[in-house]
């Protein structure tokens, strides 16, 4: 989310570990755009947590896990 | 894309982040010490009022419809709960003695408010029957806190619960 602090973290995280990385800042969708990216959210965020992140589409760390993020990014 | 509101300006955040200081500690609440996350947080909260006319929970994904947010406009229904648990609230904007003292780190905590809208309106009778204690003195600060915010006339169409 473009206003949470936690999610700012996760991004800069992400760039000091010099990862490639897409992000969506769910609020600043439409509505529409969201109602597309639904199931995705269903699937790797069903509590609703930000951050949410998603390596290969098969691990979702929500929540800032600055360990967990370091161990997903070196395997 | 949603439009994005302007940004809010550095004075902007900076008066905001000094009302909501004095306002927190006047009622037995600290923020969080770290003034660079806080600010970010504060810019949110100022970016969430523009957006949808309320200042939701910066970290949490808000329905735009301010009677379905009411339990997330921060001060959220779920602060004291998760101080008290975690010490600091779900984004961080309110820390616990021990984490504003530096005795413990702040770390992303896991989401208390319910799923279900329903489930959102039995937490907070729940708080409100008793299930915490609040000195006399504490509550008649929080609520001189709440008479000078208007928080509470926000949140609740008036009054103080």
């Amino acid at each position: 989310m473009s206003t949470c602090g936690w999610c700012k973290k996760t991004k800069r995280l992400l760039k000091d570990l010099n990862v490639r990385y897409q992000f969506v800042d769910v609020d600043l969708l439409a509505e529409d755009d969201r109602d597309k990216i639904q199931p995705d959210l269903d699937r790797f965020n069903p509590n609703s947590i930000y951050p949410t992140v998603v390596k290969d589409r098969k691990i979702a760390i929500n929540g800032y896990r600055e360990d967990e993020i370091r161990k997903a990014v070196q395997q | 894309m949603r439009e994005a509101p302007s940004p809010p300006s550095e004075e902007e955040i900076t008066q905001l982040h000094q009302e909501l200081t004095e306002e927190a500690e006047s009622g037995g609440y600290h923020f969080n010490p770290d003034v660079e996350f806080t600010r970010q947080l504060v810019a949110g909260l100022i970016v969430n009022d523009r957006r949808y006319g309320y200042r939701s929970c910066p970290c949490r994904l808000a329905s735009g419809k301010k009677e379905q947010d009411l339990d997330i406009v921060c001060p959220c229904d779920y602060r004291d709960a998760d101080v008290a648990e975690h010490g600091a609230c779900y984004c961080a904007l309110y820390v616990s003695d021990a984490v504003y003292k530096g005795k413990e780190p702040v770390r992303s905590i896991p989401e208390r408010r319910p799923p279900r809208p329903e489930d959102r309106q039995q937490f907070k009778s729940r708080a409100a029957t008793g299930t915490r204690s609040v000195s006399s003195s504490l509550y008649r600060k929080i609520s001189k806190a709440c008479r000078l915010s208007g928080c509470c006339t926000e949140r609740n169409g008036g009054g103080l619960t």
